[in-house]
């Protein structure tokens, strides 16, 4: 019983450190918001506001070894299809829709440092300004993304000249479906 | 007894809160930099260099490899720094960041109105200033013949010229464009 009693402060205080770190740790990796209740899968995150949500977006990139967008550019990134399965290179995916007007942007299949992209000027788009791009292994008619391998992977879009503090209307952003695996 | 439990749950809830400010405040500044070196390789402080296209999609992840990205991590120790940028003609985004990751700055081609422009980036001397973090964050720019001048409270920190060249077949001549820039000390 005489061992037992400092040991509690112990185990309190290493519990308090690791549950620092851990939340930490989650809420660097977590703090992307949900931009689209119509094309929700896509995430975003955003700087602005105050100085404690700029940590957080800061801290996002840089432990990920990486610089976080300059004002007027828009990273929206997704890991999953409409129905929330996870975009694989073994499968054809669709991206449908239009996008916000940007002065440019660009669609990239990424894994790892390894990013494939279609851009604003190479993109052939619909009589209505939208378009559709297929993500797929194989060549397709139309406009093509390889994706990097068989493995999963994720989409981003980059928006070059739009307001950083504008919200993204429901039904702006492209639509992910699975055609076929 | 329940006094004593008390007091090592708010010690350990106290603790927790430093580790998790530790973390956040520290470590993800610390991944960066070692990243940013490897970048960097065997360039120092207050050179300018364009990365290879590997290196840049590593470190800038809303880049597309045949965008062309060039960096001066500068060193405010020795006196204010001069950048001297040269663009190509399309979309550009010059960028700069305190070694901490706050964007101190940015500007785009359209803003700028002009492809050649400097900038001056010396160090805030304000005590209350370099307390907060806060810069000047490009609201005191002093727009004269040169170009603009920017300060910040960090010692160090990071330019980024991120040229998101259209076409693939122009990025040779947009590189070379690129690599007339210049990032070295004022006075040296």
């Amino acid at each position: 019983m005489a061992m037992k009693r400092p040991l509690l402060p112990l185990i309190m205080l290493a519990t308090g450190t690791i549950l620092g770190v851990l939340s930490a740790a989650r809420l660097l990796d977590g703090q992307a918001e949900a931009t689209s209740a119509d094309a929700n899968a896509w995430q975003e995150w955003r700087g602005g506001g105050d100085d404690l949500r700029n940590t957080y977006f800061t801290g996002h990139f840089l432990s990920q070894g990486q610089v976080p967008p300059p004002k007027g550019t828009r990273l929206l990134v997704r890991s999953t299809d409409d129905e929330g399965q996870t975009l694989r290179g073994s499968c054809v995916i669709s991206v449908e829709g239009k996008l916000p007007a940007a002065r440019w942007w660009f669609v990239a299949a990424t894994s790892g440092s390894q990013r494939v992209t279609l851009d604003a000027a190479q993109a052939v788009r619909e009589a209505d300004g939208s378009m559709v791009i297929a993500v797929a292994s194989a060549p397709t008619p139309g406009n093509w993304l390889v994706p990097p391998g068989d493995g999963a992977y994720e989409l981003q879009l980059v928006l070059l000249g739009l307001d950083d503090t504008a919200a993204l209307a429901p039904g702006s952003l492209p639509r992910v479906r699975k055609l076929w695996c | 007894m329940m006094r004593r439990a008390l007091f090592w749950f708010i010690a350990s809830a106290l603790l927790g809160l430093c580790a998790h400010m530790a973390y956040v405040l520290f470590m993800p500044s610390r991944t960066f930099n070692t990243a940013l070196d490897a970048a960097l390789g065997d360039k120092g402080s207050n050179q300018f260099v364009v990365l290879d296209s590997a290196a840049h999609m590593k470190l800038v992840p809303f880049a597309a490899g045949h965008h062309i990205v060039g960096l001066c991590k500068f060193d405010l120790g020795k006196g204010p720094v001069r950048i001297a940028a040269e663009m190509p003609e399309g979309f550009w985004t010059f960028a700069v960041y305190s070694i901490r990751g706050k964007q101190v700055y940015a500007i785009n081609d359209t803003q700028a109105d002009t492809n050649s422009f400097s900038v001056d980036i010396s160090r805030d001397s304000g005590l209350l200033s370099q307390l907060t973090g806060g810069g000047d964050d490009g609201q005191d720019i002093d727009s004269d013949q040169l170009g603009w001048r920017i300060s910040m409270p960090d010692a160090q920190g990071l330019a980024i010229f991120w040229i998101a060249v259209a076409d693939p077949l122009l990025r040779p001549r947009a590189k070379a464009v690129v690599e007339k820039s210049r990032c070295l000390l004022k006075d040296g």
